[in-house]
């Protein structure tokens, strides 16, 4: 017999307090000169027989009352399982090893995933050989696993090499993967030995899903270890940062706070301290704490938001990564005169980016076609050429400008050249098309478009398109917008280093009645931002682990080298699109990315989702486990408890802890019954005793 | 006060002498139950008298009422034709006394004197008997104080050996007569109802009465008590609280057994506890003597 919690063994003299009462209450009796005993006599040698049986009945039951409680409290279990040679041949055991982040708390000077493998080690040499051994590395997956096998040394082994994963904890999947390796066992003792700091937070779904899962297996033994208690810890839970209209970066981060740490907070971008504080005076468990950077426009930045370390350090880093979108300057040649403001092809453009000021627009400027040669095309980062007709000697100059980098948005109208030209001659025409049209949704994940909010709830069927230009199909560009019959409405062309928009109708509500749509602002705004600035989507360069980055890349980069944090290097190929698409970071940190040209080289930040949950430090009960695991035997033994013997013990034991529970009730029951007529005379005797006294 | 209070044994305990105590004990008799003493069994005519209502009918000369047409009553001479011996039970047990009460000694000393004093009031003559005192049987008041004194130097001792008593008793009373018994019968059973059996045999009328400590019949101790026999030293040690249903179902069976044998044999039997008031115990020897009570 082995007990979980032997501490309470210290209690066992308790069950003496009876027989100690019993010798007490044997104190010299009273002495009364009675007239005649012989009555007496005659009914004490009636009661005596009974009372001292009665008596001694009540001493045994209060014995056992006491000692069934100290035992109830120690928690023992009757060792009648594998031990036996016998039955050793039919166990399976299967080591349900937690590796998440959580695991790599820093308890005592020692990582809590160390004492995990130096406690396993002691629990496997204890085992018999014949029971057969496997083993489940879990964080929120299955890392890795082990069919159960006698060969224990390759158990030892992995789980000596097991690693922290940079992953928030979920025990379901491995708990499943486990019943389905010991389903595939021959009939015998079959366990699952659950070793983990036992956060709460990693057995949210296994709770909700109380064991309604395929291949659960209610007679699977289970044994849950708690390797350490709830720690003090305050982290973080999630930050950003992003340009402000001030042209400051501006964000927040969210922490948990545990008082007893006494944190400080340092962000520091790009190699230097730009801001911090601290944790100490606040009272809120979780509160959000505002960031703030000066940081050149156009540049990228990377680097850390730290917390002083604490014993739980996967919460205590924060990994930022962005870029500092820069402003631009718009010029737009208006091909359209009129009397009215509103008769120009500009007005709905300039009301679109000016009514709110887009605070990334610089400045806009608007000419007529011909004044076009006396502009300076290198000040302007994009160009909107509105409804104008052919350009003759600029052609050739905004050709070279959109090459080098520039991006220009191109809209149809009246004063288009014939077809098949088109101005620049970047299209060829097909000619004007007069067919009321409705517009197609875009795709979801259309580039340009994707990003902007509001888009996907809008209903794209109200845009009728009266007339537009159709265009010749070409291989080189994309079509961001379509008509109902098909035709295209929006096109990208990626030019050298440059793009290219056209909207194959006007940009006035002459053709369509797109300008009067609330679509229509947002749409133009990001196009523009865009067309001005393709690497506007790197403001956030930030992912998490195990989740594909899509990353814009600097126009004319089409591979990269990629520096992880920690070390490794992996070649990269930008995709047609012009994105470089980054699989699944297996680790946290700030990824490097490198072009053949330096200016353009840059850092990604990974980091782990779900932080907040993952440095929550409480612990589940054994109320939780058993609402997880419905119906399977279960042993839990907790942090405080030391000694492999009992990890052993309960894996091949029975609890017996709640038959020690029943033999107590059932003893204190007797012990009511039994004393119930003795406290019935006290009360007597107190009556009469009265009675005498007056 | 009220009348009972004149014949509680606490209150009368307290009273000076045994006289005093007797006769206080019969003025609270007289006065609830209005004894008519003159009973005139004897044969001796003596005059007559006007017809009282309440008066026996029995008693109304019917040849002097057909005469006169008056209605008299007949009165005889009044004589001694009882002797009475009370038997005093003067062992150690008698003595004993819980909660302030009397002894049952005192108690049946008390019972005894009024006893006395009401037989010698109607001309019998009373005797005392118990282990170490004897008075023979007189009628005469001055002997009533002779009664009192000698009932006076009874105290508690020994044993009590109701075999020698019976003896005693054969040689004090030749003639048949009246035998009261004042004791508590707490010895053992079978020599007791022997020797009563004797004394009845002689053609005593026997009157017993069985004086108690409430004490003795409910057991009211607690705890691990070490009882020691007033008597004969003999300790028990016991739980009396534990056992106290069965000390009361012995004692219970005992006084019924009691009742049975001694009621089976002609005798009279009373049973009184020491808090039981004077009168109940008078009461009954005057009903036996065939007085309105």
């Amino acid at each position: 017999m082995t007990f979980l919690s032997p501490l309470f063994l210290w209690a066992l003299p308790l069950a003496g307090i009876p027989l100690v009462l019993h010798l007490l209450n044997r104190r010299p009796p009273q002495k009364v000169v009675f007239s005649y005993i012989g009555w007496l006599k005659e009914a004490h040698q009636n009661f005596m027989p009974k009372k001292k049986l009665q008596e001694w009945l009540l001493l045994a039951v209060r014995t056992l009352l006491l000692l069934f409680l100290v035992l109830f409290f120690s928690r023992p279990v009757l060792q009648s399982g594998f031990m036996r040679s016998s039955q050793s041949q039919n166990s399976s055991i299967i080591v349900v090893l937690d590796v998440s982040a959580s695991m790599g708390a820093v308890v005592g000077g020692v990582e809590v995933l160390e004492v995990a493998k130096q406690k396993l080690q002691q629990v496997v040499a204890r085992i018999p050989g014949g029971v057969k051994l496997g083993l489940v590395e879990y964080s929120d997956r299955v890392e890795s696993q082990l069919a159960p096998t006698a060969e224990h040394a390759r158990i030892l082994s992995a789980v000596l090499g097991s690693k922290v994963a940079p992953r928030p904890t979920n025990v379901l999947p491995a708990l499943q993967m486990a019943m389905q390796m010991l389903g595939n066992q021959s009939a015998g003792n079959k366990s699952i030995l659950i070793v983990s700091d036992q956060a709460s937070n990693g057995w949210e779904q296994a709770k909700n899903a109380q064991g309604h899962w395929q291949g659960f297996d209610p007679s699977i033994g289970i044994v849950a270890w708690e390797l350490s208690g709830p720690v003090s810890n305050s982290g973080i839970a999630e930050a950003n940062l992003q340009l402000s209209e001030e042209g400051t970066l501006k964000g927040r981060w969210l922490a948990s706070v545990d008082p007893a740490t006494h944190s400080n907070w340092q962000l520091k971008l790009d190699g230097r301290g730009v801001d911090g504080g601290s944790l100490s005076e606040l009272k809120d468990r979780s509160v959000e704490l505002p960031l703030q950077a000066q940081l050149p426009e156009g540049g990228f930045y990377s680097g850390t938001l730290e917390l002083s370390p604490d014993a739980l350090r996967c919460d205590d880093i924060f990994y930022l990564a962005g870029r500092v979108p820069k402003g631009f300057h718009l010029l737009v040649v208006d091909g359209k005169s009129g009397l009215a403001p509103s008769d120009t092809e500009s007005y709905y453009l300039r009301l679109a980016l000016e009514s709110p000021r887009d605070p990334r627009l610089e400045s806009i400027q608007v000419i007529r076609p011909e004044l076009l040669p006396q502009e300076h095309l290198a000040n302007y980062d994009a160009i909107v050429l509105a409804n104008t007709g052919p350009l003759e000697a600029q052609e050739e100059d905004l050709t070279k400008w959109i090459e080098g980098g520039g991006g220009l948005f191109l809209t149809a109208g009246s004063k288009w050249p014939k077809p098949p030209d088109v101005p620049l001659k970047l299209f060829r025409s097909r000619g004007l098309r007069s067919e009321r049209q409705s517009v197609e949704p875009p795709k979801p994940d259309a580039p340009l478009l994707s990003d902007i909010a509001g888009l996907e709830g809008f209903q794209w069927n109200q845009i009728m398109v009266q007339d537009y230009i159709a265009l010749e199909p070409e291989s080189d560009q994309h079509v961001l917008l379509r008509l109902a019959d098909g035709a295209p409405l929006l096109i990208q062309k990626q030019l050298g280093r440059g793009f290219v928009l056209c909207l194959t109708s006007s940009i006035d509500r002459s053709w369509t009645n797109l300008p009067a749509k609330p679509v229509f602002a947002p749409l133009i705004r990001e196009l523009i931002a865009a067309l001005a600035d393709p690497l506007r989507e790197q403001t956030s360069l930030n992912g998490f682990v195990d989740e594909a980055l899509r990353i814009r890349m600097p126009a004319g980069v089409r591979e990269a080298t990629v520096v992880a944090p920690d070390g490794s290097t992996a070649g990269a190929r930008v995709d047609k699109d012009g994105y470089l698409v980054w699989q699944a970071p297996n680790q946290p940190g700030l990824f490097r990315v490198m072009t053949d040209k330096k200016s353009s080289d840059f850092s990604f930040a990974v980091n782990i989702r779900d932080l907040a949950k993952e440095g929550d430090t409480s612990r589940i009960s054994e109320r939780d486990l058993k609402d997880a695991l419905p119906g399977c035997p279960q042993q839990w033994i907790g942090y405080k408890t030391s000694g492999t013997d009992i990890v052993v013990a309960s894996l091949e034991g029975r609890d017996t802890t709640f038959d020690c529970l029943a033999v107590a009730l059932a003893a204190f029951f007797a012990e009511t019954f039994l004393a119930w007529p003795k406290r019935k005379r006290s009360r007597v005797v107190l009556k009469a005793e009265t009675a005498g006294a007056v | 006060m009220a009348k009972n209070s004149y014949l509680d044994p606490i209150i009368i305990a307290q009273l000076g002498n045994l006289q005093l105590r007797a006769r206080r004990i019969l003025e609270g008799l007289y006065s609830g139950h209005h004894i008519n003493l003159n009973r005139g069994q004897s044969q001796d005519f003596s005059e007559h008298r006007p017809y009282n209502p309440g008066d026996d009918l029995k008693r109304i000369d019917w040849k002097i009422y057909g005469r006169t047409d008056r209605l008299v009553v007949k009165q005889y001479e009044e004589q001694s034709n009882v002797s009475a011996t009370i038997i005093l039970d003067d062992s150690a047990s008698m003595g004993y006394a819980w909660g302030g009460r009397p002894s049952k000694l005192e108690y049946a000393k008390v019972l005894a004197a009024a006893f006395a004093y009401l037989v010698v009031s109607q001309h019998d003559a009373v005797g005392l008997l118990s282990t170490r005192h004897s008075l023979p049987a007189n009628s005469s008041l001055g002997h009533v104080d002779r009664f009192f004194q000698e009932l006076d130097q009874i105290t508690p001792r020994g044993t009590w050996n109701p075999d020698a008593i019976a003896r005693s008793l054969g040689t004090a009373m030749k003639k048949a007569g009246f035998v009261a018994i004042f004791s508590d019968l707490m010895a053992p059973s079978e020599p007791v109802i022997n020797a009563l059996r004797s004394i009845h045999a002689r053609k005593h009328e026997v009157m017993i009465f069985q004086i108690l400590d409430p004490a003795e019949r409910e057991l009211p101790y607690s705890g691990s008590v070490m009882f020691e026999d007033s008597e004969t030293g003999e300790q028990l040690r016991t739980e009396p609280g534990a056992m106290r249903e069965f000390y009361r179902r012995a004692v219970s069976e005992r006084l019924t057994a009691f009742s049975h044998v001694f009621r089976g044999m002609g005798m009279d039997y009373l049973l009184l506890t020491s808090d039981t008031p004077f009168d109940r115990g008078l009461g009954a020897y005057l009903s036996w003597r065939g007085l309105n009570v």
